[in-house]
């Protein structure tokens, strides 16, 4: 292992207030410009890559001065985003090798998120990625590797596990229910009554779904039309809700009436003719839709908000019986980073490359066996042994100096595996070895 | 040539359970490459099959029903094909293991009680009266399958209404979807049945020189299938869908099969031209 370690510094929504999440909260602009300052001679960095999002500001160091890097920061935040910090702004978390691997997969993964399997973060952590491949001059072998392998763990969990699966806000499993009743939302008409953030949040996740026709009913027009701009949709009165009620599939209704804006009697009125599915959601307190109507008719499918809590709690719940599952994910490719690390060490890879060019040199000579006579096999014997020796003399010369001069440069390393394919040929002894 | 057909007997089992453990693991996973995989060898398994009649036809010079055993092999193709056009149409894998299930068992039985011996009922050879029976088949399959679709929605359905969202809420496709799978199998139905039931009587005026006759299991037959389809008519012309539409395809395919399987235990005078 190199004389460097990764360390994390940082702060989340689990130890640290909004104030300071704001305060610590960083642009990409921001994070370009501490890369580069990592990169200058007096930094005591040697790789940087920083996580900043509504909810946790990190940063994740190679250093071989960890003890450096925390005054390095603040001087960083004093010089680029022009702030001075607290003294306990910041070293909430701190971590070190393979806690930060861990913590690094399990926040790709959702399992450290405000809720539970989010998906969004897995978004931000190749943004992170990104912005470290673009901005960083030198190259930052272990952060880049560490941030690949953490994406790859991300999509694993996502992928293998339901832990990402499921709605958990009360707009979304209203979604989820109607995507459970209608295939196609493009072909289905969408009457949001109320123009609230409720109703707009609702429309917004139909709309991904393929929802385009929407129709607003709302007591104040100006509202009505600010929504109906977002989603191309026509406005209606609230008195005019019985007249659309025989041509819409799907109702959301959310307002702050306290009476039944979507009443018993018209809806009988449009089920002596409808023989078509519909769905009602009342995300309304109290409730804006006779929870009769729901009883009624085998063709209407009516939630009122408790319904839809019970699903997000239901969906929460799958999810946390997904933990387990997720961390054995997390634990193999935070084993393959560990190998991939344990083979940038300087003594391995050349016992590693000793080992392979001497198989190469029997192998060859093999074939020779009982071609030639044994004393020209003899020479032939000596010619490989010299050729061998010359031609590994100065890969060899040049890692034990890089690790003499304690200056061992692991990208070197990384290619030297890389072109001999060191690790490849070491995974194949393993598995003759086994057979 | 009876080689090739009991190399194909053997491997016919295999390939559609490989496929139903596919179509399994996809129901659990919804892991798209599964269901991918489940397809491909679905469709291996219907060529396979396909030439495995064709053969089995051409070598002992009859329609591959032979008997009892050799029909459920019949049985089991026409399920078969019938839910492989509509996972096309619809690109929806998630009910196949309900379908594999029973094509692997209705083959699994038929390969294991294969018999190569070449007697048959001489009215076999009559490629006319194989078509009958082909399409006559392909209908009742259609219709078993419409009315699985439907007793799939009613399910899901009353999951929904009542809020429990279990393994049937997880793992079935949306109502309107299974409502359109259960209408693509009765479209398939009802110009099958049908086609098979005029080439019946056809083959009736072959033999008898009338199209019509009072027996029983003809009568039975055709008032089913005109009251089946009248009933789908009104359904079609009034626009109407989920539940009551569902109810009809279950409860339609259920009294349709029920009633014929009645006639045909009670009667014995079914296809006898003699």
């Amino acid at each position: 292992m190199p004389s460097s370690r990764i360390a994390l510094l940082g702060r989340s929504h689990k130890n640290a207030s909004v104030e300071i999440r704001d305060q610590l909260s960083l642009t990409a602009q921001m994070i370009s410009e501490f890369i580069q300052a990592s990169q200058l001679q007096d930094s005591p960095l040697d790789e940087i890559a920083i996580l900043s999002t509504c909810n946790r500001t990190e940063f994740y160091c190679v250093s071989k001065q960890c003890e450096q890097i925390y005054p390095w920061i603040i001087e960083q935040y004093s010089k680029i985003k022009k702030i001075e910090l607290s003294q306990n702004a910041l070293p909430c978390l701190i971590l070190f090798d393979d806690n930060v691997v861990r913590h690094l997969f399990a926040v790709a993964s959702g399992l450290e998120s405000m809720v539970l399997g989010e998906n969004q973060i897995l978004s931000q952590v190749k943004s992170c990625y990104d912005l470290l491949l673009s901005h960083a001059k030198k190259q930052a072998p272990l952060l880049n590797r560490l941030l690949q392998e953490a994406i790859k763990s991300g999509k694993a969990v996502r992928t293998e596990t339901a832990l990402c699966q499921g709605a958990v806000s009360i707009s979304l499993a209203g979604v989820e229910l109607a995507r459970k009743i209608f295939t196609n939302f493009s072909r289905h008409k969408v009457l949001l009554v109320g123009a609230g953030e409720t109703s707009e949040l609702v429309a917004m996740h139909l709309r991904n779904f393929g929802a385009t026709q929407f129709t607003i009913a709302n007591r104040s027009r100006e509202r009505a039309e600010k929504l109906a701009a977002k989603f191309s949709a026509q406005i209606i009165g609230l008195d005019e809700i019985p007249s659309v009620l025989n041509s819409v599939d799907i109702i959301v209704v959310a307002t702050n009436s306290q009476n039944y804006l979507i009443t018993y009697e018209q809806v009988e009125r449009v089920f002596r003719e409808r023989q078509r599915l519909l769905l009602m959601l009342d995300i309304s307190t109290p409730r804006n839709i006779d929870p009769r109507i729901g009883l009624q008719w085998s063709e209407v499918f009516l939630y009122n908000i408790d319904d839809l809590q019970n699903v997000v709690g239901a969906n929460i719940k799958k999810r946390e019986g997904e933990i387990p599952k997720s961390r054995a994910i997390m634990d193999r490719f935070s084993k393959d980073y560990w190998t991939w690390v344990t083979s940038l060490e300087v003594a391995p890879t050349i016992s590693k490359l000793v080992k392979q060019f001497e198989e190469v040199r029997e192998n060859e000579l093999k074939k020779f066996v009982h071609k030639v006579s044994p004393t020209e096999y003899k020479q032939m014997e000596k010619l490989s042994n010299g050729l061998i020796k010359k031609l590994m003399y100065y890969p060899i010369s040049s890692l034990n100096q890089m690790s003499a001069n304690d200056n061992v440069d692991i990208s070197k390393i990384d290619l030297i595996s890389d072109i001999y394919q060191l690790r490849k040929v070491e995974k194949n002894n393993k598995v003759l070895k086994k057979k | 040539m009876l080689f090739f057909i009991q190399i194909l007997n053997i491997i016919l089992p295999i390939v559609y359970g490989i496929s139903c453990f596919f179509y399994a693991q996809y129901f659990r996973s919804k892991n798209e490459k599964t269901a991918h995989t489940s397809f491909v060898f679905l469709t291996v398994g219907l060529f396979l099959h396909l030439v495995f009649m064709l053969i089995k036809g051409y070598h002992f010079q009859s329609f591959p029903i032979r008997n009892s055993f050799a029909s459920l092999s019949m049985l089991a193709l026409d399920i078969a094909i019938v839910y492989y056009i509509i996972e096309r149409i619809k690109k929806e894998s998630t009910t196949g293991i309900f379908f594999l299930s029973i094509v692997v068992f209705f083959q699994v039985v038929s390969s294991l009680f294969y018999q190569v011996s070449s007697d048959h009922d001489p009215l076999l050879s009559n490629p006319m009266f194989g078509v009958h029976i082909a399409l006559a088949l392909l209908g009742f399959s259609s219709l078993a399958i419409s009315g699985l679709y439907g007793l799939m929605y009613l399910m899901l359905a009353k999951e929904i209404k009542k809020r429990h969202f279990g393994i049937i809420y997880d793992a079935l496709p949306p109502l309107e979807t299974l409502s359109d799978m259960g209408k693509y199998a009765t479209i398939c139905a009802i110009p099958l049945l049908g086609l098979g039931i005029f080439l019946g009587h056809c083959w009736h005026y072959k033999m008898r020189g009338v199209f019509f006759t009072l027996d029983p299991k003809i009568i039975t037959t055709d008032v089913l299938w005109i009251i089946y389809v009248s009933t789908w008519l009104i359904i079609q012309r009034r626009k109407m869908s989920g539940m009551l539409i569902s109810m009809f395809y279950f409860w339609g395919s259920i009294v349709f099969l029920f009633i014929l399987g009645m006639v045909k235990f009670f009667s014995s005078t079914f296809h006898r031209f003699d």
